[in-house]
């Protein structure tokens, strides 16, 4: 395929963790109560291509309803994708209607999940300890009770914790140290990855630094390769080396950070970039009004073509024709998905 | 630079609302819980003001305190001055007539705040009905006019539709129109735009200040974004723990921060622009409002605490105020990073 | 998205909650961005598991205490209390028939017509009707649990299919069904126990159901599924602990439900056999010498209907107890 040699997919076969090409999810949405009511597809995640690199923190960003949430999902199989072809370590998982759970849980080995809502996500019913020797027990069963007290104490005081809270519950803890929680509960089997689904988004401010802080360090230290996934541009470009950006199930541009910052090449990417308040009174007062026109179409009913042309504020007559695939553009190795750019 | 722009909007007349060590105190199982303590300031006619603060700052529940809708366990003191009228001490009844009428007030999930078995026409014509003794007629007509100024493209479809048929930024802008209904001197904004996306959100802001600019309302901003404050208000307020921590015009908080926290906050704030060092993270977590340390709360995470912090700072200064002992040539940068 | 879980974006009126307290760490070595140093205030307090948080919130509510009190009492009553009193539930004495009750003359809640004392007759009663409203409570909250658990978790056409069954059941009259059941096989008292929960474990299941849906999408499952842990162990280790709550309150309000429904089908005859009684045996009795001996009525009556409050008090207080709103 014409992406074939593209930035997003370079490197040597072995080398990349993750490879994925036209991947598609999609949820039967019934419209109408009846049995026989017609049950219409909205697509999720219509056709997403990229890879992943050992060590590399990849950043996917879009706002609400572009699949980015249900991306991080579909790479875990905690929802089926229906089409297209998901490589992990070399091996490929198939989409049949019977996942091949064997292979899923050898994956998830390798890869662990950070979730949204710290507290959500874990056990209220259960203390720490139990909640951290989870994974050690699904993925390493031979380890004995003592070695099990041991990773999760060095593992603990290692995301900033005190071993004397192993007994404690979730409730008891703040949002920032439930996160560290999450943190080191993924980190305990010794992933490689570790997807991230807007981890700090329920943050306060000066935590989301210290988790951001820690994230980086432990990517250093443990040489792990992060998918990062997050709504807030400013986020994205203080973890990511690159970045994905998707609207409405597609992928519209993806580059190396400093490219997409200093160079954007989609007009969506423009406009969330100019749509981020910037806390510089002076700067803030004197842009522009660049705002978006419009509403997010509706997934179940996008747009012919384009999907971002109803909103484009460069949108032409072609664009309604045929949707645009991701393309190089622009100095610096970018690809972006657009007619006209 | 035009110095037209970016000069603060100088406050006209009185002062439209005075706020004089307003306190709010909750009762609760496990003792009592100070979420404000001694809160200031005023506002004047068509003035813009941010309150910026994390959570356990007591920025919501003044303004809550101020219109009266704590929580039945919450309880008020302190005086908030409204066009020389005590809010605090207002009976209920007379406190309907401000509410809706001459102050306005948004919140953070529009889904929660309309009602999903009425219409859009029936809620908005229900407060014009309410505080001016509209006809229905003349009501439905001034909700068409006033969805058209929040720039509704379809506001027939929109009076009839209900609140779920609307996406997140079209709810929130419904629910801007219906608070400008009666033409309030004051909206308060509480966090209006933290549940949109970012596009949707510019849409908003750039929607409350064309609205500022025409109808002359002036706006409290209660937000956690330093940007969004930074974009829309004149004056700005930063809180934490309960207490103000400093207080000034945009430029001189943004420009010359001379509080502790407030710089720890700019600095930990990633940007979309600049270096992409490590950020700097305020070491230890929210305030625990059940168990405050005596005097300023923001001392147990201070880089610049010392035996001092253990009283409450006052507010010093005028036009810029802070709260903090520690002089102001000793806030910067490098000491936030290596405390002497 | 931003901000964190605050009371007020949640509801607009809240009680505003406190955080808990949180258990702060001294540090040997402290990277920037960890929490500095901080002198220990406290000695640490014992880990708050959300059991003991209920357990506190429960002794907190002064009715349901006393209810509990007042069942402990009256269990232990019934058990201990006919080896106790001087009368055998089943002696007749033909010399104090139908005698008033009355503090002098050794019959303190009287007698009935045939000269057996009502005091021990309606402590004996008790331990039948409360044997069989435990025991047929446990077996239906049993197999509700177990049934409902499933039918949620796994979802699809599985839950579809338990479902059915469940409303299935509920279709068939229950009252003929116990008739049948009692004519064919007699009136053993397994067997009440046995029709008692046939219609006692679809309210448990379809409960279960609802709530175990709800569960299915909480945050701290799917991070389950996504360490790798698998189904079976979801459900052990996630689902029912997370469901106990709602099982226990529901147990506490099914067996009143029990013993009433226990009750009626001995009123009706169809119960316990002589000369075995239950508090339906006795209020059958009672009723028919309503008019020459009310006492007869009264107390056995007045004993099922304090335990049945004492039950549904105690439901109340559990519940209110243990409502994860309420954290």
């Amino acid at each position: 395929m014409s992406s074939a040699q593209s930035h997003a997919t370079d490197g040597a076969p072995g080398a990349t963790l993750l490879r994925v090409r036209d991947l598609q999810v999609g949820f039967p949405v019934r419209r109408g109560n009846w049995p026989w009511s017609p049950t219409l597809t909205l697509r999720a995640v219509n056709g997403v291509s990229f890879d992943l690199h050992p060590g590399e923190t990849l950043g996917v960003v879009g706002e609400s309803g572009c699949g980015k949430s249900t991306l991080a999902r579909a790479l875990l199989n905690l929802v089926p994708f229906e089409a297209g072809a998901l490589t992990w370590f070399d091996q490929e998982m198939a989409c049949e209607p019977r996942p091949d759970a064997r292979a899923w849980l050898q994956v998830r080995r390798q890869v662990q999940m950070v979730f949204q809502d710290p507290l959500a996500s874990l056990d209220p019913r259960m203390n720490i300890l139990q909640i951290l020797s989870e994974p050690l027990r699904t993925h390493e069963p031979g380890l004995s009770a003592g070695d099990r007290m041991e990773r999760v104490c060095a593992l603990l005081e290692r995301v900033g914790l005190d071993r004397g809270q192993l007994y404690r519950y979730p409730h008891e803890f703040s949002g920032g140290q439930c996160q560290r929680i999450g943190i080191a509960r993924a980190l305990i089997v010794r992933p490689r990855v570790i997807i991230c689904d807007e981890p700090v988004s329920a943050l306060d401010v000066s935590i989301q630094a210290q988790i951001i802080n820690l994230l980086r360090d432990l990517q250093q230290e443990f040489g792990l390769a992060l998918i990062f996934i997050a709504h807030d541009l400013t986020v994205i470009r203080h973890v990511s080396q690159r970045v994905l950006v998707m609207y409405l199930g597609k992928v519209v541009e993806v580059a190396d950070r400093r490219a997409l910052f200093e160079h954007p090449q989609h007009p969506y990417t423009r406009a969330l970039l100019a749509s981020v308040p910037i806390p510089d009174p002076l700067t803030e007062r004197h842009k522009a009004s660049t705002a978006l026109v419009g509403e997010l179409p509706s997934p179940l009913d996008p747009p012919s073509g384009c999907a971002f042309r109803t909103r484009c504020p460069i949108a032409q007559p072609r664009c309604a024709q045929a949707s645009p695939v991701l393309e190089p553009k622009g100095p610096a190795g970018a690809q972006a998905a657009c007619w006209l750019a | 630079m035009d110095t037209a722009a970016i000069a603060p909007r100088i406050p006209t007349g009185p002062a439209m609302l005075e706020v004089d060590r307003l306190s709010v105190r909750f009762q609760t199982p496990e003792g009592s819980l100070d979420a404000v303590r001694e809160l200031s300031f005023s506002l004047a006619k068509g003035q813009t003001f941010g309150i910026v603060g994390e959570s356990g700052s007591g920025k919501s529940q003044s303004m809550l305190a101020i219109l009266g809708l704590l929580a039945t366990n919450g309880h008020a003191t302190g005086r908030a001055r409204f066009e020389g009228q005590d809010l605090i001490a207002m009976a209920p009844r007379e406190l309907n007539r401000i509410r809706g009428n001459r102050i306005a007030m948004i919140f953070q999930d529009p889904m929660t705040s309309l009602n999903p078995y009425l219409t859009i026409e029936r809620q908005m014509t229900e407060v014009l009905e309410v505080q001016k003794n509209a006809t229905p007629r003349a009501a439905r007509a001034r909700a068409h006019a006033m969805l058209e100024a929040v720039q509704i493209a379809d506001p027939v479809r929109c009076l009839n539709g209900y609140p779920h048929q609307f996406s997140g930024g079209m709810r929130q802008r419904i629910m801007i129109a219906m608070a400008l209904l009666c033409e309030p001197d004051l909206l308060i904004a509480d966090e209006p735009t933290t549940a949109l996306d970012v596009t949707v959100q510019a849409q908003i802001v750039g929607l409350l200040r064309s609205l500022q600019r025409d109808f002359g309302t002036g706006i409290l901003m209660i937000t956690h974004d330093l940007g969004l404050v930074a974009g829309l208000c004149d004056e700005v307020m930063v809180m934490y723990g309960g207490r103000i921590m400093e207080q000034g015009s945009a430029q001189d908080l943004f420009y010359r921060p001379s509080h502790p926290y407030t710089l720890a906050l700019l600095n930990a704030a990633p940007r979309l622009h600049g270096e992409q060092n490590a950020l700097v993270a305020i070491p230890g977590a929210p305030p625990n409002l059940a168990r405050m340390p005596p005097g300023c709360p923001f001392a147990p995470r201070c880089p610049l605490a010392d035996a001092g912090c253990d009283l409450a700072p006052g507010l010093t200064g005028e036009g810029h105020r802070r709260a903090c002992h520690r002089p102001a040539a000793d806030v910067s940068l490098q000491t936030l990073l290596r405390p002497q | 998205m931003h901000p964190p879980p605050n009371p007020t974006a949640a509801s607009r009126v809240p009680e505003l909650q406190t955080q808990s307290p949180q258990a702060q760490s001294p540090q040997a070595h402290t990277p920037p961005d960890l929490p500095p140093d901080l002198p220990p205030a406290l000695p640490p307090a014992l880990p708050r598991s959300p059991w003991r948080d209920a357990r506190a919130r429960f002794s907190r509510n002064r009715a349901a205490t006393v209810s509990s009190l007042l069942l402990l009492l009256i269990t232990l009553a019934c058990i201990a209390g006919p080896w106790l009193l001087p009368h055998a539930f089943d002696s007749t004495d033909w010399d104090a028939m139908k005698i008033a009750p009355g503090l002098t003359n050794g019959h303190w809640w009287g007698t009935d017509e045939s000269g057996r004392d009502l005091l021990v007759r309606c402590l004996m009663g008790g331990r039948i009707s409360l044997m069989v409203g435990i025991l047929a409570t446990l077996s239906s909250v049993a197999l509700g649990t177990v049934w409902g658990a499933t039918a949620g978790f796994l979802g699809g056409i599985t839950d579809q299919w338990m479902m059915r069954v469940v409303d299935v059941l509920y279709a068939v009259p229950y009252l003929l069904i116990a008739i049948l059941l009692v004519t064919v096989l007699g009136r053993d008292f397994y067997l009440v126990v046995l029709a008692i929960t046939a219609f006692s474990w679809m309210d448990m299941a379809r409960l279960v159901r609802g709530q175990a849906l709800s569960l299915k999408r909480m945050d701290y499952i799917e991070a389950a599924r996504a360490i790798g842990v698998s189904q079976t162990r979801i459900i052990a280790n996630h689902i029912v602990p997370n469901l106990l709550g709602m099982v226990v309150i529901y147990t506490t309000v099914t067996v009143p439900q029990v013993i009433l429904t226990e009750s009626v089908l001995s009123f009706l005859g169809l119960g316990i056999q002589e000369p075995m009684t239950s508090w339906g045996v006795l209020i059958q009795e009672g009723a028919q010498m309503m008019e020459v001996a009310p006492w007869l009525l009264l107390f056995p009556a007045a004993m099922l209907s304090t335990t049945l409050y004492c039950f549904n008090f105690l439901g109340d207080g559990l519940r209110d107890a243990l409502d994860p709103k309420d954290r």
